[in-house]
């Protein structure tokens, strides 16, 4: 049996364990590699068309997987580590795919709780049949990919691969080549499905190396500290990517480590629009560029506004050095 | 202390009378209209939801009006309406409009005792005892039934009218009464009037019209601004429709019966087998039933980016395809034009009506001859 393991949402997050895991199942495992614009258009061909980029993207790995395997993993993630819930989409995510249709080649679809172990135990551990391994090989597997995790640290768990994964390898964003160390730096946000995509988001971590930007990632940023930020609002926020990127712009902006804030979006995106707001509405005016990504490949729209944030963050850089670069900005207030 | 809350369908009716009989200040905001959503659309985010435009529009009239405390439900994770207190409130601030809020979350995320704290806020400047509360809860929760039921009978009957648009008439004239009425007992009988009043209507019962199916997203589903009006559009094309989803069935599931989302949860749907948030889930649960009774055709409405509704259109795609449920989904966004979404519906209606009189030929029907001409001498 031929297992499909698309390599798009959040892959990239979990990727070193999903690859444990199948690895020590002895299961013939095909990749999707990594998007493009034959999956992207398959994608667009075959998802509601409601439905946002990344999920468009999705549809188009499952379907060129479709073609060459028996299985397709399509998980249905409840809820993630810390207990918090992604977006209504994602519990969705195999009738959004497989149209509710129950021959489909779908597995995985079992409510996966990553906050509670024994649950998430027993809901692997389901699908063995659908593999076609042992439950008690399937146990196994699911055990040593525990002890992989105990034995990472958080920050190498999640979200660091995002960066370097749009590099082709390499250092994290504290490593970043060719920057010196007086570069801008940039907060990179958004979901990270968004950010590590390469394709969708045009080589946008090599963009703004270009322009000698040093995108900060703050992925060494902890749980705690992300949620120190959240005090001040009337109801916890329930999704992983509010609480993380609103942790995050948070806390860099308190640290002074950022010059300004890139948020990465997909257009029509439902958390987005909530989580981008409670930015703007904590940050002042400080510099913030939203770029919302759609089924559009032109890339001239974006490095223009790529090339203006910029050179807005040089000028206000330099104003608040004193020097400013062209008179005529003397006049303007800060 | 001055009450307000968003208005989503006849919210503003069953607010007035619940707040004036507890003896509440309270401030009902100006109805929706398109002035409202351009205002509210000014000052939300861009992709947000249609309900949370309409709801800034409706908090800024309420303010203007002299509120000062909103209350408003603040359940359905992980759908967008969670979290929109907060980003109400930030919103409302930027305004300069600084409100006390009481946000009604379920008791599985906030304990029993918050939500009674929360709910004894609403109802602090009230000289009623405990029990006289009850009373009135009791009494404005048989109001909100008694009305519904006259309007699903009225969304049933209005096609056999022998003159037409009597049924919608009562049904007109009954809530335009209700927002007239000074207390419960009062409104509940102009209720029991106007159904006696609708048996009345002299009725063709040997029509036949068409049997729709109206589900989707619940805010654009109760509130008749957001959804263009939709029901009196259907009445005037002769349809006989049924809708579920309203502001009673959101009590019954969610207020009255706190066990709701674990029944809802269990409840088997070989389509949907989990509740994703919003009430995806009871849209396939409607289609499912829909299918089941022989209704002709499901109508789906959703505002413009709703999450969960969008999983649900993926599955009726599936649905139209493989089994031939005919669905068509609506999806409003801002847009004020009618033309587009009337001649969506009527094609879809003609279509509907056109299937029909092909399956009564098929099946050997022979006599009749459609309504747009379709013969079938030569078989």
């Amino acid at each position: 049996m031929r297992i499909g393991i698309p390599e798009a949402l959040l892959f990239r997050r979990y990727e070193p364990f999903i690859r444990k895991f199948f690895d020590n199942l002895e299961v013939d495992v095909v990749y999707s590699g990594p998007t493009n614009g034959e999956i992207m258009e398959r994608g667009i061909a075959h998802c509601v068309d409601e439905a946002c980029l990344p999920m468009k993207i999705f549809q188009g790995h499952v379907v060129k997987l479709q073609a060459e395997c028996d299985k397709v993993v399509v998980p249905r993630l409840m809820k993630c580590e810390f207990g918090d819930s992604i977006c209504p989409k994602f519990v969705g995510l195999p009738e959004l795919v497989g149209k509710g249709r129950a021959g489909s080649k779908i597995i995985f679809t079992e409510p996966l709780y990553l906050n509670d172990r024994n649950k998430l135990r027993k809901a692997v551990i389901k699908q063995s049949k659908q593999i076609g391994v042992s439950k008690a090989k399937v146990n196994d597997a699911f055990r040593a990919v525990e002890e992989f995790v105990r034995a990472r640290k958080q920050g190498e768990c999640y979200g660091a691969g995002a960066v370097s994964s749009c590099e082709g390898g390499g250092e994290n964003t504290g490593g970043i080549t060719g920057i010196h160390d007086g570069a801008i730096k940039v907060a990179l946000l958004g979901h990270p499905y968004n950010i590590s995509d390469s394709y969708a988001n045009m080589n946008l971590v090599s963009k703004l190396k270009r322009l000698g930007i040093c995108p900060v990632t703050g992925d060494e940023l902890t749980r705690e500290d992300m949620d120190e930020q959240m005090t001040g609002l009337m109801k916890a926020p329930y999704w992983r990517f509010y609480r993380e990127n609103f942790g995050k712009a948070m806390a860099l902006l308190k640290k002074g480590s950022v010059d300004g804030i890139l948020y990465v979006s997909s257009f029509c995106c439902g958390t987005d629009s909530v989580t981008i707001e409670m930015i703007r509405s904590r940050i002042g005016d400080f510099s913030m560029l939203v770029l919302k990504l759609d089924e559009h490949t032109a890339e001239a729209g974006m490095d223009t506004r790529l090339e203006a944030f910029a050179e807005l963050l040089e000028r206000r850089r330099q104003k608040s050095k004193g020097t400013v670069p062209f008179d005529f900005l003397k006049g303007e207030k800060a | 202390m001055k009450l307000t809350f968003p208005r989503f369908g006849d919210s503003n009716i069953y607010g007035r009378l619940l707040f004036r009989e507890l003896g509440v200040d309270f401030v009902v905001p100006a109805p929706n209209s398109a002035e409202g959503l351009e205002r509210g659309a000014a000052r939300a985010p861009e992709d947000i939801c249609l309900p949370f435009k309409l709801m800034i529009d409706n908090l800024l009239s309420a303010w203007e009006q002299g509120a000062d405390t909103v209350i408003m439900p603040a359940t359905m994770g992980p759908c967008r309406l969670g979290e929109y207190g907060e980003l109400l409130a930030v919103t409302m601030r930027k305004q300069g409009c600084d409100f006390r809020w009481i946000l009604l979350d379920s008791i599985s995320a906030i304990g029993v005792k918050e939500l009674v704290h929360r709910l004894a806020q609403a109802v602090e400047d009230s000289l009623c005892s405990k029990r006289q509360i009850f009373r009135v809860l009791r009494k404005t929760y048989t109001l909100i039934k008694e009305f519904e039921k006259l309007e699903a009978e009225v969304r049933r009957l209005s096609p056999y009218d022998k003159t037409a648009g009597s049924s919608k008439a009562v049904l007109r004239t009954c809530r335009r009464a209700l927002e007239q009425a000074e207390e419960l007992s009062e409104a509940i009988n102009i209720v029991r009037q106007s159904k006696k009043e609708l048996h009345s209507l002299p009725r063709d019962m040997s029509k036949r019209p068409l049997r729709l199916l109206v589900t989707g997203e619940i805010y654009t589903q109760i509130e008749a601004f957001a959804n263009h009006y939709i029901e009196d559009t259907l009445m005037d094309l002769g349809v006989s429709f049924e809708k579920n989803i309203s502001i009673g069935w959101w009590v019954r599931n969610t207020v009255l019966n706190p066990f709701g989302g674990m029944l809802a949860e269990a409840k088997k749907n070989p389509l949907m087998p989990h509740r994703i948030g919003g009430y995806a889930k009871e849209t396939i649960n409607e289609a499912l039933r829909c299918k089941k009774e022989g209704f002709d055709g499901i109508l789906q409405l959703f505002p413009v980016g709703c999450m969960p509704e969008i999983v649900a259109k993926s599955v009726f795609d599936g649905l139209a395809k493989d089994e031939g449920l005919p669905v068509l989904s609506i999806v409003y966004d801002e847009m004020g034009g009618e033309a587009g979404y009337l001649t969506r519906i009527e094609a879809f209606i003609d279509m509907l009506e056109r299937k029909r009189d092909m399956e009564n030929v098929l099946s050997g029907d022979r006599c009749r001859i459609g309504k747009h001409g379709f013969c079938c001498n030569g078989r």
